[in-house]
């Protein structure tokens, strides 16, 4: 029996790629579907904005648009002259704001809520945050100060400008 | 078995993509379709390719519906467009010569990356002109050896070629044009037969109904937007360009023959010598070249250069030289003709300042007409396999080949100059509300053409998108490209809502997409710091890959509401 088995020349050489090269791709295809992105996401936006009677309205939507259920914490910041937003890939960074509120909420698969905000003006803030963040226990105190840290995968953030 | 195997492999690599996002894939044919819309609500839009990929689209819309005209887009036209590899296929099938194996054409057809990206992977009107391209191949090369009247299908495939994508007409007149000039050289000076004369006269007769059919289809286009005009008004806008088109008419048959004849006596071609010369040419210049010139590209061109010249081209040209010598001159100049006006091309429209980015779309015409070469060296380089411990250790190496052509098929940013493909369905989200708030808000958008083309889709057309996506030379004077450029923030306009994504940023190895003849780069940390804390900047809406800012909306939208009020 010759080696390349009766198949004539290149026999033995057209078996292994062709099994290799399946192999190797059906590999290739595998991995590329698992390492798949998450199609479920978090939306929060502003639908409204009123400022009138020494008294500032917002309206806002949040929306989870995934297949799990969500809780997480709805934070109420003002920020001040020296405030600042910083981000980097995986983390948000918010300094020099007050937190006025905090609440717990959760969200149902495909669930959206309309969230309607109501404060007080105050002369000395420049800024309305509203965070929505899936894990930020450190941070659940009304006055709170000094510099939020939150996971940028878990959080979503609004602002406007007063004053 | 080995073609069930192989075109397994087209169909797994094909449906990546739409398994993996559940979307389309690529932003464009967000862009095509915002067009198929228009024509279904009843309006007026350019089909800027041609028509037919457009009119198909709409058959199916209005047959099935927007929801499964959508499935069908995202799961079974890449499914559909795998078969666009098959005419390709059977080039290979009408080889004469000993050893042709044409399984392995079809293993290259499926796993080449640009032919994947392009014929599948991203459904686009070039995927259904490169079908018509390589059917008119596959009855020209019928007709030249089989019989004059298969000239009638390839004809009727020109027609549909012009029809589908301007640049694939381009291509097939560039074709037809390199075997009308060679086979008349060779019918004056070897071969004076009545029928190799009526064979000249039909596919004379073909670039005429290509290039009317061409130009018919421009009146469908907007000003800037059918390349092949543009090409062949910049070449007849400059005189001093006639002169070397009117030489290489003049020399082209003649060298074409020369080679081919140079290429029959000469028979020191080995596969070892043609490996290492590709791999001077192919690898080692490119990568000195931008390493000099354009540094930042690097990754780009080793992530596709280093895949495409070890395993397909060596293999083409070996495939090239061996059917030269193997295969009748008649038969040689069918190949050799169409690669030498290629390579000219090539060079013609690097030479065109403004134009040679044009170059990108060229090799996947090359790929795909050279492809049943690359299957014939593949047969031929096998068969010169002298024991079964080399057929193993080649047979393994070609695999690896295989995949890194493969692998290259759906890059990520970091290896296709920083373009994302894929959508995601946040983007889309962010997209159909900045289109919401442009209206609330009375205001234009400002975002990259990634996002422009969600833009397009989401909105029917119909939103005020700062940055033209379709004129390839007007300056896109938008925020975001001017900061991408140059790296410096400045203040934003009062009626502009920006649109910015993950996708835009430096930090995740992304880029302001801008149309491939203008600049943009990539949006730094400086920019996002700024429309983060300028003041009377709002950040409208997050989508956690993304987020619409605009200058002070609420308070111009109050005041316009209270002045209303006041005139009630």
């Amino acid at each position: 029996m010759s080696w390349n088995g009766g198949g004539g020349k290149g026999f033995f050489f057209q078996r292994i790629v062709f099994l290799m090269g399946f192999s190797l791709i059906f590999l290739f295809t595998a991995y590329e579907l698992l390492e798949a992105p998450s199609k479920g996401f978090l939306a929060f936006r502003i639908i409204d904005f009123k400022e009138k009677d020494n008294e500032f309205s917002l309206v806002l939507f949040l929306s989870n648009n995934s297949s799990e259920k969500l809780e997480g914490s709805l934070i109420l910041l003002i920020g001040y002259e020296d405030s600042r937003v910083s981000e980097n890939t995986t983390r948000y960074c918010f300094t020099g704001f007050k937190t006025l509120s905090f609440s717990i909420i959760t969200l149902n698969p495909g669930e959206g809520k309309r969230l309607d905000v109501k404060l007080a003006q105050d002369p000395e803030a420049k800024r309305i945050v509203v965070i929505y963040c899936r894990s930020s226990n450190s941070i659940a105190q009304t006055g709170y100060c000094g510099p939020i840290l939150l996971r940028r995968d878990d959080t979503v953030w609004v602002q406007t400008w007063i004053g | 078995m080995y073609l069930v195997g192989a075109f397994l492999i087209a169909l797994m690599l094909r449906m990546i993509p739409s398994i993996k996002y559940g979307l389309p894939y690529g932003f464009d044919i967000y862009e095509f379709v915002s067009r198929v819309l228009v024509l279904n609500d009843g309006g007026n839009v350019s089909l800027p390719h041609g028509p037919l990929f457009y009119y198909l689209q709409l058959m199916i819309l209005k047959a099935f519906g927007y929801d499964i005209f959508m499935k069908i887009l995202t799961f079974i036209e890449p499914l559909v467009f795998t078969f666009f590899i098959l005419p390709s296929y059977f080039v290979s099938k009408q080889f004469e010569t000993e050893d042709n194996k044409p399984v392995y054409t079809l293993l290259y057809l499926a796993a080449t990356n640009l032919l994947v990206h392009q014929i599948g992977g991203v459904v686009i009107p070039e995927g259904l002109g490169i079908l018509f391209y390589g059917l008119s191949i596959l009855f020209t090369m019928k007709a030249l050896t089989r019989g004059w009247r298969w000239m009638f299908p390839a004809m009727l495939s020109g027609l549909l070629t012009a029809m589908s994508h301007h640049l694939s007409a381009f291509q097939l007149i560039l074709f037809f044009s390199s075997l009308f000039l060679s086979y008349l050289y060779y019918y004056l000076k070897d071969e004076r037969t009545s029928s190799l004369l009526r064979m000249l006269i039909l596919v004379f007769t073909t670039m005429l109904l290509l290039l009317a059919s061409s130009a018919s289809v421009w009146s469908l286009a907007g000003e800037e937007e059918n390349m092949l005009r543009l090409i062949l008004k910049m070449a007849f806008e400059k005189p001093v360009l006639l002169l070397p088109i009117a030489t290489a008419i003049i020399l082209l048959p003649v060298v074409t023959v020369g080679i081919a004849g140079f290429v029959k006596k000469y028979g020191k071609f080995t596969f070892a010598k043609t490996f290492t010369c590709i791999l001077l040419v192919s690898v080692v210049t490119p990568v000195v070249l931008t390493v000099v010139f354009h540094p930042e590209a690097l990754p780009t061109i080793l992530w596709f250069t280093i895949p495409v010249s070890l395993g397909f081209l060596p293999f083409t040209i070996h495939g090239l030289i061996q059917y030269c010598k193997k295969s009748s001159l008649y038969d040689a100049l069918f190949f050799l003709a169409p690669l030498m006006i290629f390579m000219v091309e090539a060079s013609f429209i690097l030479s065109l300042e403004g134009y040679r980015v044009l170059i990108h779309r060229i090799p996947t015409f090359i790929t795909y007409f050279s492809a049943p070469l690359a299957g014939y060296g593949l047969s031929c380089f096998s068969s010169g396999l002298k024991n079964m411990e080399k057929e193993y250790l080649a047979g393994m190496i070609v695999a690896y080949f295989m995949l890194s052509l493969a692998f290259t098929s759906y890059p990520k940013p970091e290896f296709a100059y920083g373009i994302r493909e894929s959508i995601s369905y946040s983007e889309l989200k962010l997209a159909r509300d900045a289109y919401y708030y442009s209206v609330l808000f009375n205001s234009r958008i400002d975002t990259d053409t990634r996002l422009g083309a969600i833009l397009m889709f989401v909105s029917h057309r119909n939103a005020s998108w700062v940055g033209n996506l379709t004129a390839w030379f007007s300056p896109s004077n938008s925020w975001l490209v001017n900061v991408s450029v140059t790296g410096k923030p400045y203040p934003v306009e009062n009626d502009v809502l920006i649109v910015l994504s993950d996708a835009m940023r430096e930090a995740y190895g992304g880029r302001v997409v801008n149309l491939i003849t203008k600049p943009s780069g990539p949006l730094g940390q400086e920019a996002v710091d700024y429309l983060n804390n300028s003041p009377d900047i709002d950040r409208l809406e997050d989508v956690q890959n993304g987020a619409l800012y605009m200058f002070s909306p609420w308070k111009k939208l109050n005041r316009s509401d209270a002045e209303q009020h006041g005139d009630g």
